[in-house]
């Protein structure tokens, strides 16, 4: 599991009084993350890795989502103490690979703010998913807090999806699948 | 600025054009509350169809009054949101290009949909409809399938009736040609599924010249609305093939959507000598993917000196973002992003009106939104 980690400790020091939440905080706590990383805690989508994120009345934050969320593995072994809290969450897809970078578009799943294009440092990407950075590609990039019992630490995880590579057999099926569809384009 | 939701009288055409610096549509009223929907496209963050918003804030039965929906290729830029203008428009004949019920295309947007979770491509609006033309297939006695957008096709006629007779209104696809739709059923193939091969958002190709440009004829008033087509330097694809030697164009336009957002590769200098009137209305829409930005400034000079009458529905420029409020993704953004740019500015809107009972009057020019003349950009 790669997680880049801002360096800066963000509990209080010794003898100091632990600051207020800011506004910022104050309205993450709105975001209930159900992660199955808390013991006891069951996700919705149970061995997927996958995130529920609803409001205080219990209505989805997500947008239009054609199919269950399956988000990257948070960023902790789900033993531990250790919570991360998500304050903004793109997917994104790959529309060019340069030599140090590549460029996305990125829309929010999680958070405010209108669909971005960004040009993504490759060294941001942990080395499992280096050889996943292609044309096309589909990621899923998580900024937040992660709360450990020694303090607060900034998180920022770029994940991409990892969907199987097609098999003679599905190729089949497709190709089966798209001559039922060509009917549709005929009369009875 | 005037009144973006007043209702066209029943003899009067209307053109409007929609989009920012990613994403086109075009509607026309023929007249006699007869519309015609080509393409869609949606704000950035929203699924919602802008000309069925359009539509909608009109006043419009859109199931009823809506004739014909034209899908003219397979692009993001040009099909955000189609699904469901086709799923809303019973009444509306779907037309579209003869390449899209090739095999191949059909096993890429099988393979090919659902790569993402949020993220909407123009395959996972082909699914979608495929999805809407299947139940409907299944539910209705009489199921008329899309028709397919061919060279010099007739997909819709209708006559309008107007207190001084009747005029003749008629949408003819211009193209594919037969050349373009094998080069374009290439090119589905080169994308189908292959083995070892991961899925993921599949990105649109080069496959303009297989787009349909048409041909619009309202009594006397004729409308050329290009999609995308380019110019290939082959006599059997692009323009080429449709300056040599359409049956069914007779005359020249007032109205000219420029293809392929006004880029020098959908130019081509006999399409304004031929098809269109001197100074039409040239409209068009902005691009903008990555480095890519249409139209440039040596595309503005050129169209600006072919017409007095260029507009667009916004101005293609790079916009920076304002930060975001939070202090943890402000920071993060800014280490991990080379450069960051908002994906889609807000669009605008160009309406073109015109009274065709009785003597023609001038065409009535409205902007809206980012809309602004090309002379301005």
């Amino acid at each position: 599991m790669s997680v880049q980690l801002n360096t800066a400790r963000q509990s209080p020091a010794p003898g100091t009084i632990e600051p207020r939440p800011t506004a910022l905080e104050s309205e993450s706590e709105e975001m209930h993350l159900d992660i199955c990383a808390r013991p006891g805690l069951k996700s919705k989508n149970d061995g997927y890795g996958s995130t529920r994120i609803s409001n205080r009345n219990g209505t989805s934050n997500t947008p239009f989502v054609k199919e269950q969320l399956l988000l990257p593995d948070p960023p902790y072994p789900p033993e531990s103490r250790e919570f991360f809290r998500a304050i903004q969450k793109w997917e994104g897809h790959v529309t060019e690979v340069g030599e140090e970078c590549f460029r996305a578009v990125i829309i929010p799943i999680l958070g405010e703010g209108p669909a971005l294009e960004a040009e993504i440092f490759k060294e941001e990407i942990p080395p499992d998913d280096y050889e996943l950075i292609e044309l096309g590609a589909v990621f899923y990039w998580s900024i937040g807090y992660l709360d450990r019992p020694s303090g607060r630490l900034n998180a920022s995880t770029i994940r991409f999806r990892r969907l199987p590579a097609w098999t003679e057999r599905k190729i089949e099926r497709a190709s089966a699948e798209a001559e039922r569809l060509q009917a549709l384009f005929e009369n009875d | 600025m005037t009144n973006t939701v007043s209702r066209p009288h029943p003899s009067e055409l209307e053109v409007s054009l929609f989009g920012g610096d990613f994403g086109e549509s075009v509607v026309m009223h023929l007249g006699a509350d007869c519309w015609v929907v080509v393409d869609s496209c949606a704000e950035s963050g929203s699924d919602e169809s802008t000309p069925l918003k359009y539509l909608d804030s009109l006043g419009i039965n859109i199931k009823r009054q809506v004739k014909l929906v034209v899908i003219t290729h397979w692009h993001d830029d040009h099909i955000r949101g189609i699904s469901t203008v086709v799923r809303e428009c019973h009444s509306a004949t779907i037309a579209m290009s003869s390449a899209f019920r090739m095999k191949d295309f059909l096993e890429m947007v099988d393979s090919g949909s659902e790569a993402a979770m949020v993220t909407r491509s123009g395959v996972d609006e082909f699914a979608a409809i495929l999805g809407i033309l299947e139940q409907r297939k299944g539910k209705r006695r009489r199921y008329n399938p899309p028709k397919m957008a061919l060279r010099d096709r007739l997909l819709y006629r209708q006559q309008i009736a107007l207190q001084s007779g009747v005029a003749d209104a008629a949408v003819w696809s211009l193209s594919p040609s037969d050349s373009a739709t094998i080069l374009a059923q290439r090119e589905f193939a080169e994308k189908s599924p292959k083995k070892g091969h991961r899925p993921g958002w599949i990105p649109s190709g080069e496959s303009n010249h297989s787009s349909v440009v048409l041909w619009v004829t309202i009594g006397d008033n004729k409308i050329l609305l290009g999609a995308d087509m380019e110019r290939t330097g082959d006599e059997s694809t692009g323009w080429s093939a449709i300056l040599g030697g359409s049956g069914v164009v007779d005359g020249k336009a007032d109205i000219f959507k420029v293809p392929h957002h006004g880029a020098e590769s959908g130019d081509h200098p006999k399409v304004w000598s031929e098809l269109l009137h001197r100074d039409p209305f040239a409209i068009l829409t902005a691009f903008r993917n990555g480095k890519v930005l249409l139209p440039t400034q040596d595309d503005v000079r050129r169209i600006n000196s072919r017409t007095c009458n260029a507009y667009i529905t916004a101005t293609p420029a790079p916009t920076g973002i304002k930060g975001p409020r939070q202090r943890v993704v402000r920071e993060a953004l800014k280490r991990t992003t080379r450069t960051l740019t908002r994906a889609q500015l807000p669009s605008g809107h160009i309406r073109l009106r015109r009274h065709i009972d009785g003597p023609t009057g001038p065409w009535r020019r409205e902007l809206f939104g980012n809309a602004n003349p090309l002379a301005h950009v």
